[in-house]
């Protein structure tokens, strides 16, 4: 069966750039959460997660996402979400107040620029 | 001016330059700064070398300081050399004003500065205004501070010694008497002598000087009105003087003329009085006041007497319309309240010297039966006496005041006296309704108003009025007569009216099937024959177009070559008309024959059989014969019709769109049904376009008129309207522009349009309505309303009309329905019968598909009776809400909820949730089926799950999410309880419903779309 949803890694001056495309829900999210904590801790200066192209979110996914932010920030490393406003995960986020828990870039260069010296 | 232009000239500037200001400069620069609404004013005095400030008008004091001083001679150089006033709007990008340190710092924005101009052409110096910032000067500025400028002119003439000796007016100014307006010589006789009112004002708008005629218009004395404004003492009239005199002083003209009207009095019942307003400059040569007069002309009378005239045309033109004598009277004693009368009646003179009421008019209409009560009752009270008097003698009667016969009907008491009490007449008049000569009858008007008695000039418009009536009311007999005589000759002559049956139905056949009906049918009957038959020629020989009561040989379609000898054969084939021997013994039935003779010769014959050739009688021949030639005209008329109805039905069908557009999810249909046979094609018209975000633009409309015509105009409406159309702009701007483009069209025709832009995804409808008949929507419960908003006048009807559209929204399952006229208009019936018989019809077809609704509408409206006009019809359907809920059920795994969330998702989609909506949901739904497969069955192996969306019947959709495991109280992932919380954001409600044997939750959400 085609996965649902996918990650595609790149690295950027120390920074993990996350993209993830598809949706997110029971049947992935442990799988995603491991590959993206993989990225995340290979990286010297931390993770960006750009979620532009993501369709769907479970929101308990979204939760065990800001504990992995807090652990690579208490390690020294910086995280950054990508949220376009016409994205479709948006809404869900600001109805959750993610921008409280981790913190949010306009722009995956914006986040890059600002995990980088 | 130039150093040696004029000797004298330096001397009497000298003399100005070492004077103290005369008062005039400082009035001229207060003027100034009034006039032009500018904070600061200068008057300058000008050489070669300097500028002199020798009056000036500015709140910053350091303006002051500058005055006497000689100065650069700058910007008010400019205008002394050139002559003519200079105007910079914005100074800062002057040069001229940079090199002027002294100004600089006093921020000069804008300068506008007019010369003054001796007689001879010498400019001697300055009157200027500044703005502090930058502005644009208008011509009325300049035009008044020239105004200003010439007027100083004067004054300084005589100051300075000029050619012409100085005026009382300059040695008044001199003295300084600031309040009073220097008044030309003779002022103060003309004001006294003068017959009508007349008053002079200040440029602060204050009365300096009227007459007693003037005073009287208020009440009050002459020097009650001094140092005051019109409008103080004389509402209406003085503020209309006060602001004419301000115009005036603005304007820089010399004298002007106009109207005024005010109420009398501050009642809003008060009566217009009207005014003749000359209004002069009062302060020319020379003086400076600023002042303005006034005379009045009081014009209400010729005003009333204007509209008399007019009230007459209208009620004339009005009564030609109606057709009978007693229409035309009712509708006069309709018109005559409550303006000329609060009631009225109206009779006619009978043979035997007595008279007939023939109409009765009150103000409250309830009234009415009294006043006829009052007027036929046995009661002494004197009204038939006065009509009667007047039916005879002819001369009109006026009781001013009816006090005195009214008392004496309240003191008898009874009927009478209860009915005089409720009608309370005052005043009445009596005037005849004579024509050519005759008193035809008589009308009385009544008021019951004291206050509003009747009086001369009230009886002379009624008299007028009663006149034209009566001419009318003759013009009306005499037509009735006309009918009736025409009636009775027609009865005279029995075979005439026979065969004028027959041309009747010749003149009503369109087609050669008809005409070979009327001729062969009415023929029959009017000659008495026992069988008639048409026959036309064509490439081989004649056919028989139409036949009765011959026997099988001679039936319509047949060729008539087998039987070239027979008598019908014979006339189309040679011409010449068979008639059959009267001696004949042999034929028991005579057969005749004529030809059917037209420009291009012989088109063919008609033909009669008798039961004896005696029948066929001299008088008979000759019908025959009539018959022949009227049936001749009929047929080529009825070629040229049908070859031109088939040119415009054509070009009609060609000119129509070939394919709609297709809407997923919406259905249109359309039909257009031409109008029944004996009518050409019409300009009726649709278009349906697909316009850009997924919306729909539909079209529809009508060309007044038939025919070849009417058709070419609706096709270039409905090509306009596409070009107009395809960018998605809405109706009104649509509309607007067709009816532009329609303005050109050659042939102007008035057309009607609809166009409405329809938005599938969120049921929007924006439409509008040019002079066409309202679009209707039949929700899907078969309840329907029009849209009547949006309404604007026909395309191209006059100019400058405003378009309008409007917003509806159509639910899912609501029809709409855009159509012409011809679908609700029939003859002798009013549109709302038939804008009720359409909403009915359709409500016959609620909830069926678009085909359907046209099938169901034309059957019922259309088949019935035919119009007689074309119909165009267009329905579109919103796409109804899904009828089956969604239920799924599905093993309580997560693998299986991402198609779980996709069903979800299609199913709001196609029910016409928008896309926010449709996330919510499906977020919503997806966290409760998260919860369910995560928890239910944790510790007894997946299960099963059961998903259910529907719509909760009114405005919004129910979702329920069931399992039948346990589901645990006490998660282990603590996140998971913000999946509820979330579900409570997202949606209206969330009922979780757990019990022993599994756990439900249900949600609402209201769904915009459906919002009504």
């Amino acid at each position: 069966m085609k996965p649902i949803g996918h990650l595609e890694v790149e690295e950027r001056e120390g920074v993990a750039l996350v993209r993830l495309f598809g949706e997110v829900d029971l049947s992935n999210s442990e799988l995603i959460l491991e590959r993206l904590a993989a990225a995340g801790m290979g990286a010297r200066r931390g993770l960006v997660l750009d979620l532009s192209q993501t369709e769907y979110l479970d929101s308990s996914w979204i939760w065990l996402v800001t504990r992995l932010a807090r652990t690579l920030v208490t390690g020294g490393r910086g995280f950054l979400l990508v949220v376009p406003p016409q994205a479709p995960t948006r809404r869900m986020l600001d109805l959750v107040d993610i921008g409280h828990v981790v913190g949010m870039a306009p722009s995956v260069n914006a986040a890059v620029a600002a995990l980088t010296p | 001016m130039s150093g040696d232009g004029g000797p004298e000239v330096p001397g009497r500037l000298r003399t100005l330059l070492e004077q103290p200001p005369p008062a005039s400069f400082e009035r001229a620069a207060r003027l100034a700064a009034y006039l032009v609404r500018a904070p600061v004013a200068i008057v300058c005095l000008v050489d070669d070398e300097q500028r002199v400030i020798k009056a000036c008008v500015a709140p910053d004091p350091r303006w002051s300081d500058l005055m006497e001083r000689p100065l650069p001679r700058s910007l008010c150089g400019l205008a002394v050399d050139s002559g003519a006033p200079i105007a910079i709007d914005d100074a800062a990008a002057h040069p001229m004003s940079r090199e002027d340190a002294g100004l600089g710092e006093l921020g000069v924005g804008a300068y506008l500065g007019a010369p003054l101009l001796l007689p001879d052409g010498t400019a001697v110096g300055t009157v200027a205004v500044i703005d502090s910032r930058p502005r644009p000067w208008t011509p009325a500025s300049m035009a008044a501070l020239r105004e200003v400028a010439a007027s100083l002119a004067g004054d300084l003439e005589a100051l300075v010694g000029g050619s012409s000796a100085p005026r009382p007016a300059a040695a008044a100014g001199s003295r300084r008497r600031r309040r009073r307006v220097n008044r030309p010589g003779g002022l103060d006789a003309l004001l006294a002598g003068a017959p009508v009112p007349l008053a002079v004002w200040d440029e602060r708008l204050q009365l300096v000087a009227l007459n007693a005629a003037f005073a009287a218009l208020s009440g009050r004395t002459v020097e009650d009105h001094l140092g005051r404004r019109a409008g103080d003492l004389l509402p209406g009239l003085g503020e209309r003087l006060d602001d004419a005199v301000a115009d005036m002083l603005l304007s820089g003209d010399q004298r002007r003329r106009l109207e005024a009207s005010a109420s009398d009095g501050d009642a809003p019942g008060g009566a217009a009085r009207h005014w003749l307003i000359d209004l002069f400059r009062a302060d020319r040569h020379g003086s400076l006041g600023g002042a303005v007069g006034a005379a009045i002309t009081e014009i209400t009378q010729y005003r009333e007497a204007e509209g008399r005239l007019a009230f007459l045309a209208e009620v004339s033109e009005l009564m030609e319309r109606r057709l009978g004598a007693e229409e035309r009277l009712s509708l006069l004693a309709r018109l005559v309240v409550p303006g000329l009368a609060d009631f009225c009646t109206v009779e006619l003179a009978e043979a035997d010297g007595g008279s007939r009421l023939v109409a009765v008019a009150h103000e409250d209409a309830a009234k009415e039966p009294l006043v006829v009560g009052l007027r036929t009752g046995a009661s002494g009270y004197p009204v038939g006496a006065v009509v009667a008097r007047v039916m005879r003698t002819g001369e009109p009667e006026l009781t001013a005041d009816l006090g005195p016969g009214v008392a004496e009907g309240l003191a008898r008491g009874g009927i009478e006296a209860q009915i005089l009490r409720m009608l309370r007449p005052a005043s009445a008049m009596t005037v005849p309704l004579r024509s050519r000569g005759r008193v035809l009858g008589a009308m009385r008007l009544v008021r019951a108003d004291p206050e509003r008695r009747y009086g001369p000039s009230d009886l002379a418009l009624a008299e007028e009025l009663a006149r034209r009536a009566a001419v009318s009311v003759d013009n009306a007999h005499l037509y009735e007569m006309g009918q009736a005589a025409r009636r009775a000759a027609e009865h005279a002559a029995g075979s005439v009216m026979r065969l004028q049956r027959v041309t009747a139905a010749l003149a009503r056949a369109l087609t050669p099937e008809q005409v070979g009906d009327a001729v062969v049918r009415e023929g029959i009957d009017a000659l008495g024959a026992s069988a008639g038959a048409l026959a036309v020629r064509d490439a081989d020989g004649s056919r028989v177009l139409r036949a009765v009561g011959y026997d099988a040989g001679l039936a319509a379609g047949r060729s008539l070559q087998a039987d070239a000898g027979a008598p019908l054969a014979v006339a189309a084939r040679d011409g010449e008309a068979v008639w059959p021997d009267p001696e004949d013994p042999t034929g028991a039935a005579a057969d005749c024959a004529v030809p059917l003779l037209a420009a291009a010769g012989t088109i063919g014959a008609i033909g009669f059989r008798f039961s004896g050739a005696a029948l066929l009688d001299e008088g008979r021949r000759e019908m025959i014969g009539t018959l022949g030639l009227q049936c001749a005209q009929a047929l080529e008329r009825a070629a040229l019709y049908t070859s031109t109805r088939r040119i415009a039905e054509t070009l009609q069908r060609s000119l129509l769109p070939g394919a709609l557009p297709q809407i997923p999810g919406n259905d249109l249909a359309v039909r257009y049904l031409a109008a029944g046979e004996g009518l050409e094609a019409g300009g009726d018209w649709y278009e349906a376009i697909a316009l850009p975000q997924g919306r729909i633009g539909l079209g529809i409309g009508d060309v007044v008129g038939r025919g070849v015509r009417a058709a070419a105009i609706m096709g270039q409406l409905r090509s306009a309207l596409r070009a107009f159309a395809i960018d998605g702009d809405p109706p009104a701007t649509v509309l607007a522009r067709l009816a532009r483009y329609a303005e050109r069209l050659d042939e102007a025709s008035l057309a009607t349009a609809a166009y409405a832009v329809f938005d599938p995804a969120s049921g929007e409808l924006r439409y509008g309505c040019a002079g066409h008949p309202p679009p209707l929507v039949v929700e899907a419960d078969g309840r329907s309303h029009y849209l009547e908003e949006g309404r604007s006048a026909p395309l191209a009807a006059w100019p400058g009309v405003v378009y309008r559209d409007a917003v509806a929204r159509l639910q899912p399952g609501a029809t709409l329905l855009l159509y012409t006229d011809g679908l609700v208009e029939r003859r002798r019936e009013s549109l709302d019968v038939g804008f009720a018989r359409l909403a009915e019809a359709v409500a016959g077809a609620a909830g069926r598909g678009p085909e359907e609704v046209c099938d169901h509408v034309v059957a019922s409206l259309v088949g019935a009776a035919p119009s007689g006009d074309d119909v165009a019809l267009l329905v579109l359907r919103r796409v109804p809400w899904p009828a089956e809920a969604l239920e799924l059920g599905a093993p309580a795994r997560p693998g299986e909820l991402s198609a779980l969330r996709a069903a979800v998702r299609g199913w709001l989609s196609a029910a016409g949730a928008d896309a926010e909506e449709t996330g919510d949901v499906t977020l919503a739904c997806g966290e409760a089926l998260a919860n369910a497969a995560e928890h239910a069955y944790r510790d007894a192996g997946p299960g099963r799950l059961e998903l259910r969306l529907g719509t909760d019947g009114v405005d919004g959709i129910v979702l329920s999410v069931r399992d039948y495991g346990a589901w645990r109280q006490s998660a282990p992932v603590p996140d998971r309880g913000r999946g509820l919380q979330l579900m409570r954001m997202l949606m209206d409600s969330v009922e979780v419903d757990r019990t022993s044997d599994g756990t439900e939750v249900v949600m609402r959400r209201k769904i915009r779309g459906l919002a009504s």
